[in-house]
Order: structure tokens, then sequence, then C-alpha cells
């Protein structure tokens, strides 16, 4: 057992590590919350185009006349991906606005996957829609501050994963006498909260880890993403290069088409377009996945030449991107249908009262020690 | 007796069950996994709801 000087330093270490993210995660966890439930809330707000449930179309209307239609909407803007979200009966045309320069920015369309109708395009007026769950995503992956904050968000989280660590070596002396589950609340209400936090810490804290951990991960993803293109992507296209970027000849349907052919096990969900930016400035990027509810989160990608239509490589995702992908459902909660979400819900509830608990307990220490040296 | 034990360690090893069991086991065994998940809350409740210790 921790000897009294040992026990004030993990003490000290656990204070301070969930002193200092227990704002952030507070903001996580009520972000989290309309979140878990991200697919009923969208499916309620905008209810499938092809019919009530329909989650999942394979489009009928030729990919080259969807593109067509959103060209003619925005005649100067280039484009940048194709996707078609295992969630949802659309198709989404990813266009970029003052390409090159140092405005450019992204925005979307969603068609019709049957009939090929515009149904939504959030940008009104030159500004983007702001949308309820978009604003919830938005600060849950980086409070509203990019990179940046997404970075701050890493170190909250490992913050939470040490105050976790060293919530589990005080849990030991603190509770050598009481049995678990006491909550002595009636008696002595600091001891009472002390109880509380203890018993709901201790209770929840294989899920708090797992979606602490993973939320970690999370939080990498774009930064991961962009060594991946940087250093494999680049590497693999190597002796695949072309002396022209413009005049494509191969249209985005044919290299759909050809990426199909050559991947038919896999269920294609998006297509990126050639990008200088993003080390593929001659290969149509087409990322498909498996159909079980493992293999649905594991994407491989086959890179398609713009200019000959022919699958130039094959991209097989690294460690650390496969680790990323199967942690993804793992934060989300997602995988065992409603009852899963509503105990994501219930454990993201059982949270905040963690937090909530330790805040009291510091804030009546505190008081305590004012009033004895008063 | 060392205080994680019982309660704590159930916890523990039902969620990771659950959770895991849920996304890599077999269809048939999801909602059983996904009801483990719901060990710890029980767990919690009937230790709140449980008079106190005179």
């Amino acid at each position: 057992m921790a000897n009294g000087r040992s026990l004030r330093r993990w003490q000290w270490v656990h204070t301070w590590s969930s002193l200092v993210c227990t704002l952030f995660l507070l903001i996580l966890c009520i972000t989290g919350l309309p979140l878990v439930f991200h697919d009923e809330l969208d499916d309620w707000l905008h209810p499938s185009p092809v019919a009530a449930g329909v989650d999942n179309v394979a489009p009928e209307v030729p990919i080259t006349a969807i593109l067509e239609r959103a060209k003619e909407r925005y005649p100067d803007d280039g484009f940048s991906f194709l996707s078609f979200p295992d969630d949802e009966a659309v198709v989404t045309v990813g266009m970029l606005a003052h390409q090159g320069t140092a405005q450019e920015s992204n925005h979307w369309l969603k068609f019709h996957p049957v009939t090929g109708v515009l149904l939504d395009d959030p940008m009104e007026h030159g500004r983007r829609r702001v949308e309820f769950l978009d604003v919830m995503l938005t600060i849950h992956n980086s409070l509203v501050a990019g990179l940046p904050g997404t970075f701050v968000l890493t170190v909250m989280g490992l913050l939470f994963v040490a105050a976790l660590v060293t919530g589990v070596v005080l849990y030991v002396p603190f509770m050598h006498r009481l049995a678990f589950g006491t909550v002595r609340m009636a008696r002595n209400r600091r001891a009472g909260w002390l109880d509380l936090h203890n018993l709901l810490g201790i209770a929840t804290l294989a899920w708090m880890a797992v979606v602490g951990i993973t939320g970690v991960i999370n939080t990498l993803e774009r930064p991961l993403f962009a060594v991946w293109q940087a250093r494999d992507l680049q590497a693999m296209l190597a002796g695949t290069g072309r002396s022209v970027a413009q005049g494509n000849a191969c249209t985005p349907e044919r290299a759909l088409a050809v990426a199909d052919a050559g991947t038919p096990a896999g269920r294609r969900t998006s297509v990126l377009f050639p990008s200088e930016r993003a080390h593929h400035p001659f290969h149509y990027l087409v990322w498909s996945h498996g159909d079980t509810l493992v293999t649905k989160e594991l994407l491989s990608a086959v890179l398609v030449s713009a200019d000959t239509c022919t699958i130039d490589a094959r991209a097989e995702l690294p460690w650390y991107l496969r680790t990323l992908e199967l942690s993804r459902p793992f934060h989300f909660g997602n995988y065992g249908g409603l009852t899963l979400k509503v105990l994501w819900a219930l454990m993201d509830l059982v949270t905040i009262m963690v937090l909530v608990s330790g805040l009291v307990i510091w804030i009546g220490k505190r008081r305590g020690r004012k009033e004895i040296s008063a | 007796m060392s205080p994680l034990r019982g309660g704590p360690a159930w916890c523990a090893v039902t969620t990771l069950t659950g959770l895991g069991v849920a996304l890599l086991g077999p269809e048939v065994l999801r909602l059983p996994a996904v009801l483990l998940v719901a060990v710890p809350l029980i767990l919690i409740i009937r230790h709140l709801l449980r008079r106190p210790p005179l």
C-alpha cells in the first residue's frame, strides 16, 4: 500500500490532472450526448428522400449528370469529392470555392440517388447554414478552433486518462475499510460526495477509459491521415507520375466503374478527385469498405489514373490508421443498436456526475482549509 | 481483500467483454453483449437505492 507521502503525490496528480480537464470534459460530455443519437436526430430532422428508414441506395442517375447539375449551380468551383454515405440515401458532391487561393473553402451539395434532384445546399448567401448537430460536432471535435482546438482536446484526453489511473491508485486506500458502493451521504455530506465520486468513478472506469483513450486517438485523425498521404501515398505513386494535371481523360464515372470492378468485395463509399495538396495530383482516390460490423470500419483504397483510367495502386492502410478506424466504434458506441446508444448516453451522464462530484469535493476541501486557517 | 475485487472488477470485466463481443463477436451474441455493458449502471442504481448502513 502507498505510504503517506506517495499517497499525497498521487492525490496531487489526480486533483490537478482532473481539475485542468474538467471544464473541457464537461463540454465534451454535454456535446457528446446529442451526438450519440446523431443518426436518429438526423433522420428526424432530414427524413430519407427515397423512403422512410431507407439509408443506403446505389445511385441510379449517371454521376456525370449529377456533377453537371452541381457545376451549373457553382460554375466557378472545382470538385473535391463524391460520397455515398452508408447512413443516408444521398449522393454528396464536395466542391472547392476559390480553388488554389488563400480563400479556398469546401462546401457540398446533396442529390437524390434515384432522380438526381438537388436535395440540399447548405450555402445561403455565400455562407454555410448553421445546424444544431454540426455545431455540436464542431465543438466536440475541435472546440470551434480547428486543428489547434483538436490538439488541446488531445492533451485534455491524456490528462483524463492520467486522472483515471491515479483515481484507481487512490481508490484502494480510500475504500480499504468500506464495502463497495457505500455512500455515507446521510451521515456526512463531504464523505458522501467522496463516496459517490468513488462509486460512480470505479463502476464506469472501464467505459470512461475506453471512450477516453479512443477519443484521444480520434483527435489525431487529421495529422495521421496527412502523414499517410505525404509518406505512403506519395511512395505508392512514385512510379506513376504524369506530365500534365489538366484535361483528365478519365471521367469520374469511368474511374468509379474501374474501381468497382477492381474491388468486387468492397462497397465504395467516396471518391477524392485528383489533388496536388492531398498528394495524388493525377489520380482518383476511391475508398471502399466491407459489409460486416468490423470490416465496415476498415477502409481500403484504389488509385485510378485520371489519364488512363487504370488502377495504378491499391492502398493498404498502415497500423496506425487501422487503430484509428477500429477506435471509432468504441468511441461513438454506434454498433449495438439503440440499446447501446441509450447505455452510452447514461454512461455519459454518470461521467458528468463524476466530474461534478469531483469539483464539489475539491471546493469543499478548499473551504475546509480556509476555515481552519481562519 | 483488495477493494478493487468484487464490484469494481465485475464492472470492468462486464463492460470490456460486452463492448468487445458486441463489435467483434458473432451477431447472435450482440444483444447479450450489449446488455453486459449495463451491469455497472445496474450496480450503481442498486447501491444508491440501498438503505445506508446504520
